[in-house]
């Protein structure tokens, strides 16, 4: 009988010790990028990203030009106007597209994974619950930053460019707005989409994930403005998360709306507060429950 | 031969309503829901304990705007998404619903049975929650246990109803006739319909809600002043709302259409998911 | 021929994949096995049997209606899906009951039915236990359960054997011979062989969405000695082996490497004969011989051979 000294070859090749996430964050949107639906939505998401593309190219040349025809009425509609409060209003009003496009996305991230009984094929490879979680919750970020922050930079770019007087060195202005378009960005994605990965990780199918998402932000929301309603106090509209997010978007971008009582300066430590707390209870819940699938 | 046509289908739409009925109330998402049917009664408890202006509302009208913002606008929509469209989902997208298609039942018992269930569960908690949060007004005083108060806290069960058949019966075509029908509800219920409404006259001749305002009494919180009522509320009545009437006859008709669908996906649709090797 | 089953140019397609094309077949009463490779369009065809699919073209009758949208149709028609298709949370019990229900009997003979089903597949003990911690074999027999307690005279098995262990395999085996003794039609879907000549002698041969032979096994049998078969023999001299087999008129091309040789045979059973006495005989020495296609892929490899014209 013959004997064969080496049966089995050894894996010969380097194992991935760092980044081992990227894995599940690949086929995280690989997976979703399939879909139709997903397609659909986000094409509906690029709607005001382009609308605002044509405001730049049309106001910048409309500015540049003292001869041209709409110049004087492009001058006298403010909200026309390419500043810095365009781009908070630009993210602002991408707030409703960034939540469902997040719930398509990440309603189904860690339940479906469950249900499938992927969890064990996912644990049984060297992939840590950190890896899988970072890979899931990346995978949704970049979702969200895709129709939020991705946009604002290429509305900066355009801006860029269609400026007459724009050399290298007039880039680097811009560097402040891309840093605060990056934090609005990403006060209004990261709470979104690990309060969504939480509620994946707690409910057992997709559609009850996103029920009960909405069902939190209009009760949430229903509540701040009735309280604040009925008991005259405007201080309980910090309840409601999405008015947190643009009052946090407002400072950053440093638009006095004031539409609470106490002190600016109380309101949004205040508010932080609340939207990092909310956060990290959002983040708390995935980690002990997807840590307790890797234990198994 | 219709009789007993008739009588096998009867036999169906039991079946169905009690199946459903039995699913229904030992699910999750129903204790879920009872939760927040009864969560705006604490509202005016809140508001009585920790009030501290003089100026702030009376029980009529936080009762009004608890039942109008809250009930029907949001919990009319969530009730018919969570116990509605859920309940449909379940079955298609755990493809239990093959066992029901290889069995000898009429769609459409199938669909009016489960649908009776469905309004009968949702009914329950927004009656009762309409009822608990009056109780709760009564506290905060200008309203009572008088006939008028009575008769205004039915007017708006009434509504909610309505609301619950409406939104009921389209998230039941939704669930029926499209596949990801949570995330359409979603952008229909609380995209579109608020988005709908801030285009009177136009746009929101599409939206349920536009009906089920038509059909809140009017100007309740001014019904004391007959002045009020006659002229202000018909001048409103004429320039944007549909007249009481013309809404319960939308709604009766949108929801015979929206449930026609709905058993008309049921016979017409392919339910299986399973397709060979190699397809899309 | 008392025809159960007929398909007249019954075709399928989903998007650009032809599942099931453009069938004709009339199928008898009895046991049938309806056996082919994973993807053949077994299930598709089970489901537009079932009126679970609507046909791209063509027809399909069950004794003679449309099963499509017929309930008098589906009142005569049990099936076993080939997934495990559970709401996890209830009990088997309840499951059975409520397609009791569905399939028109009143509570009390619901109840009475499906505590008879459910003692006859022993799962009587385990019946108010939710879905979800049943075993794999336990949800199969609640799906065999709930196919035939409403006593259908057609039932279509969509591959039932699937984690069934060896003894309740035995019972299934047993339980649709007796189905097929009260004279109910059986359409089993399998892609073992010997699984189907367990219960019966009819097999219908699906591949690639085409029926390629409806008929006895043995007769499949016939076809699968009858076709040139691949033999792979291993030893340390193959240019020796090489040279005696060479001789062997049943073999008709040998081909040696560094320790196999590789024969394709007319006739197997002599050419294994003639092998075994040049053993005995010590004219050559051998490691093992195999067959390489011995199974029902090389049936149907050589079943598409002869359908399709020359040149394809």
């Amino acid at each position: 009988m013959p004997v064969y000294p080496f049966t089995y070859r050894p894996f010969e090749g380097k194992y991935i010790r760092r980044f081992r996430w990227w894995v599940v964050f690949t086929e995280e949107i690989r997976l979703w990028n399939k879909s139709r639906i997903f397609q659909i939505l986000f094409l509906f998401g690029l709607i005001q990203p382009l609308i605002r593309f044509l405001q730049v190219l049309a106001y910048n040349s409309a500015m540049q030009d003292p001869n041209h025809p709409l110049a004087p009425l492009i001058r006298t509609v403010t909200w026309l106007k390419v500043d810095a409060e365009m781009y908070y209003h630009f993210i602002r009003l991408q707030a409703p597209c960034v939540l469902i496009v997040l719930l398509f996305v990440g309603a189904g991230a860690i339940c479906a994974d469950r249900k499938n009984r992927l969890w064990e094929v996912y644990f049984s490879k060297p992939i840590h619950w950190y890896d899988y979680l970072i890979g899931k919750v990346l995978a949704v970020c970049f979702a969200g930053y895709a129709l939020t922050f991705l946009p604002s930079l290429i509305l900066m770019f355009t801006d860029y460019i269609t400026q007459k007087n724009s050399s290298i060195f007039t880039l680097f202005n811009y560097l402040p707005l891309v840093w605060k378009c990056f934090l609005f960005s990403s006060v209004m994605v990261i709470p979104c989409a690990l309060g969504i990965i939480a509620g994946s990780s707690i409910f057992p199918t997709e559609n009850i994930t996103v029920i009960s998402v909405i069902t939190i932000v209009i009760a949430n929301t229903t509540l701040a403005g009735l309280l604040s309603n009925f008991l005259r106090d405007p201080n309980f509209m910090q309840v409601s998360l999405p008015v947190a997010v643009y009052f946090m978007g407002q400072k950053i971008f440093n638009i006095s709306r004031n539409m609470f009582f106490r002190t600016d300066d109380i309101s949004t430590l205040v508010i932080s507060s609340y939207i990092f707390l909310s956060s990290l209870l959002f983040l708390i819940i995935s980690v002990y429950q997807v840590r307790k699938a890797e234990r198994g | 031969m219709i009789t007993s046509r008739a009588k096998s289908i009867y036999l169906d739409l039991k079946t169905s309503f009690l199946h459903a009925l039995t699913i229904t109330l030992r699910r999750d998402r129903f204790i879920l829901m009872s939760i927040i049917s009864v969560l705006p009664v604490m509202i005016p408890i809140f508001v009585a304990l920790f009030s501290k202006t003089l100026f702030r509302e009376n029980g009529l009208e936080i009762f009004v705007k608890l039942c109008e913002q809250v009930y029907i606008h949001t919990i009319a929509p969530l009730l018919a998404l969570f116990l509605g469209l859920i309940g449909i989902r379940e079955e298609v997208d755990s493809l239990t619903i093959i066992y029901l298609l290889t069995r000898p039942v009429s769609k459409f018992a199938w669909v009016l049975g489960r649908f009776i269930a469905y309004f009968l569960v949702s009914a329950f908690l927004m009656v009762m929650g309409i009822f608990f949060t009056f109780t709760s007004c009564v506290i905060l005083g200008s309203i009572h246990f008088d006939t008028t108060g009575v008769s205004l806290m039915l007017q708006y069960m009434g509504v909610g109803l309505a609301g619950l058949i409406a939104y009921g019966a389209i998230s039941f075509s939704l669930g029926t006739a499209i596949n990801h029908p949570i995330i359409a509800g979603v952008i229909l219920f609380f995209g579109w319909e608020k988005l709908a409404n801030y285009i009177p006259g136009i746009a929101d001749f599409w939206t349920v809600q536009k009906y089920l305002d038509s059909m809140f009494p009017a100007l309740a919180t001014q019904r004391y002043n007959r002045a009020v009522v006659s002229v202000l509320g018909s001048f409103q009545k004429e320039l944007y709302f549909v007249s009481i009437n013309r809404a319960l006859v939308t709604i009766f008709i949108s929801t015979v259409i929206f449930l026609a669908l709905s058993v008309f996906s049921m016979r017409y649709r392919e339910f299986t998911k399973d397709r060979v090797v190699g397809s899309k | 021929m008392d025809c159960q089953i007929e398909a007249v140019d019954l075709s399928k397609w989903f998007g650009e994949v032809v599942a099931l094309n453009n069938v004709s077949i009339q199928i008898p009463s009895g046991i049938i096995g309806l056996l082919g490779p994973n993807g053949a369009g077994k299930s598709t065809f089970i489901k537009l049997a079932l009126g679970l699919y609507k046909p791209s073209k063509g027809k399909i009758l069950i004794l003679g209606e449309k099963p499509r949208n017929n309930p008098r149709m589906l009142s005569q028609l049990g099936y076993c899906p080939e997934m495990d298709h559970f709401v996890e949370e209830i009990s088997g019990y309840e499951f059975l009951y409520w397609l009791a229900r569905y399939s028109g009997f009143d509570a009390k003979e619901a109840k009475r039915r499906v505590l008879e089903i459910l003692d006859k597949f022993k799962m009587t003990e385990k019946m108010y236990d939710p879905i979800a911690t049943y075993s794999k074999g336990m949800r199969q027999r609640i799906k065999l359960a709930q196919a035939i307690m409403h006593d259908p005279s057609v039932i279509f098995l969509d591959e039932p054997m699937n984690g069934l262990d060896p003894s309740a395999r035995e019972e299934l085996f047993r339980l649709i011979n007796i189905l097929g003794s009260q004279g109910k039609t059986i359409l089993f879907s399998s892609h073992v062989l010997h699984e189907v000549e367990r219960v019966t002698d009819t097999v219908i041969l699906i591949y690639n969405g085409r029926i390629l032979a409806f008929g006895k096994v043995r007769e499949i049998r016939d076809l699968i000695q009858n076709h040139p078969r691949k033999v792979v023999i291993k030893t340390f001299e193959p240019k020796k082996v090489y040279n005696q087999l060479s001789i062997d008129p049943n073999i008709t091309s040998v081909s040696f490497d560094t320790d196999e040789v590789t024969i394709h045979t007319t006739d197997p059973t002599s050419t294994f004969k003639y092998i075994n006495e040049l053993i005995i005989e010590d004219k050559i020495s051998i490691l093992s011989y195999r067959c390489a296609d011995e199974d029902l892929q090389s049936v149907f490899q050589y079943l598409i051979s002869i359908h399709m014209p020359k040149g394809l």
